[in-house]
């Protein structure tokens, strides 16, 4: 039927790009984009500068179903200044995620049903370095919106995360990322703060050599994101990987999906900064050492392993909340 | 610092036949690279308009040439092309345009 569908789902994820991920993470024929590239939304700032602008400003938004569920796509794309957020694209995703809530809002009102109406999803794939510098006052701006339309949409509707892209998820929007219900990585998707290269550039190769591909994926790559609890779902580095996983959260009950979020109350930052003193002392130099703190034995076999051996072997950090064995 | 804007126009014989697609999106902004969007001009079916935004500045003439041999190889008419551009080389441009001509073409066929 949809023969383009058909040949991206078993591309690797990493390699295709925003707009094609939007298209096939949803089912087949289903997604519409909005405000594209024709409606020529770029941003006012870059232009000054001499930076070139792009007419979708780095990010793909759009409509489609996922399973069975309506949902509210946005796709960054890190091709365009490397992901950076600045005011169009902060912009689009903002207002996807209202859109969701406000769709929402009409499936209530139409049925008194919570099993026949259905319930929005908002997929959000992150591939980005965080804040865009040219237009850093818009972009912070809009990091902070995202994350309040997160609260906003607390255990209405859900929110689910996917790194997989080629930078990962770095800055600003490596926050937004741990603001998410549930997040999905890949082994090759990378999740942090700041990014590999700007450590080295500040503190020095000593600290950290972002050459070192290595050190950089086993200190940010999904498998330890995995082991930290800080992604819900490791899958391997296909999009139909990605969008059965993605279908079957948005299958669950909100509850569920809700209980997920590891911030956004006090208590949870409680949670998060215990994990912060078993990772920041001195017996703890790579990750690997946490690794074995949760009782992981051969590191070396989980590192090499394929994708669903690691899932089913790996012991990850005993939080020991509600639902973490499953 | 600033962007240079350059403007294309080519008149010709009108196109005959329907055209299938509604637009085309190719490419990224990225150094060394360009996107190309094309819409139809139903309005004016003997023209061809370019846009170009470009990072390098003085580039007008070399610009000329590659849309010049483009429009000389394709029958383009009806349509409006906006290129934004990083920096991309000749070659690259030529490379992005021929396969806006692929898509151009395969979506008639298809």
């Amino acid at each position: 039927m949809d023969d383009r569908w058909n040949l991206l789902q078993n591309q690797p994820f990493s390699r295709l790009n925003a707009r094609e991920r939007a298209y096939a993470i949803c089912n087949p024929e289903s997604f519409t984009e909005l405000l594209g590239p024709r409606l020529k939304l770029t941003s006012p700032h870059l232009p000054p500068m001499g930076q070139t602008p792009q007419f979708d400003d780095g990010v793909v938004v759009g409509l489609g179903t996922v399973g069975k569920a309506p949902a509210v796509v946005v796709s960054q794309e890190s091709k365009f200044l490397g992901g950076g957020v600045g005011e169009a694209h902060g912009t689009k995703m903002v207002m996807a995620i209202r859109l969701a809530l406000r769709g929402q809002e009409i499936l209530e009102s139409r049925s008194k049903s919570s099993e026949s109406r259905g319930r929005v999803a908002v997929v959000i794939s992150f591939d980005t370095g965080g804040v865009r510098l040219q237009e850093a006052n818009a972009g912070l701006l809009a990091h902070s919106e995202v994350m309040d339309a997160f609260q906003a949409a607390r255990g209405k509707v859900p929110i689910i995360g996917i790194v997989g892209g080629t930078v990962g998820c770095f800055g600003g929007m490596g926050f937004v990322a741990a603001s998410v219900d549930v997040l999905i990585m890949s082994d090759v998707g990378r999740l942090g703060l700041t990014g590999p290269g700007v450590i080295e550039e500040v503190v020095g190769t000593e600290e950290f050599d972002a050459a070192n591909r290595a050190l950089v994926w086993r200190t940010t790559g999904g498998r330890h994101r995995f082991i930290t609890r800080d992604a819900d779902f490791i899958v391997e580095d296909t999009m139909k990987a990605f969008r059965e996983k993605v279908a079957e959260v948005a299958s669950w009950p909100i509850e569920k999906i809700a209980s997920k979020r590891i911030i956004g109350t006090g208590e949870m930052v409680l949670e998060q900064m215990r994990l912060v003193d078993l990772a920041a002392n001195d017996r703890i130099q790579d990750s690997w050492d946490l690794w074995r703190q949760f009782g992981n034995e051969d590191i070396e076999y989980l590192w090499d392993s394929n994708v669903s051996e690691f899932e089913a072997n790996a012991r990850r950090w005993p939080r020991g909340r509600v639902g973490d064995n499953d | 610092m600033a962007l240079e804007r350059l403007e294309f126009e080519y008149l010709g014989p009108a196109e005959k036949g329907k055209r299938d697609w509604e637009y085309i999106h190719i490419g990224h902004v990225m150094s060394g690279d360009l996107e190309i969007l094309a819409e139809p001009m139903p309005h004016e079916p003997g023209v061809t308009k370019f846009h170009v935004t470009t990072s390098a500045v003085g580039f007008g003439s070399v610009w000329q040439m590659v849309i010049d041999e483009f429009m000389a190889t394709h029958k383009v008419r009806a349509c409006e092309i906006w290129i934004n551009d990083d920096g991309a080389t000749p070659a690259v441009v030529k490379l992005r345009l021929a396969q806006l001509a692929k898509e151009m073409s395969r979506e008639k066929s298809g």
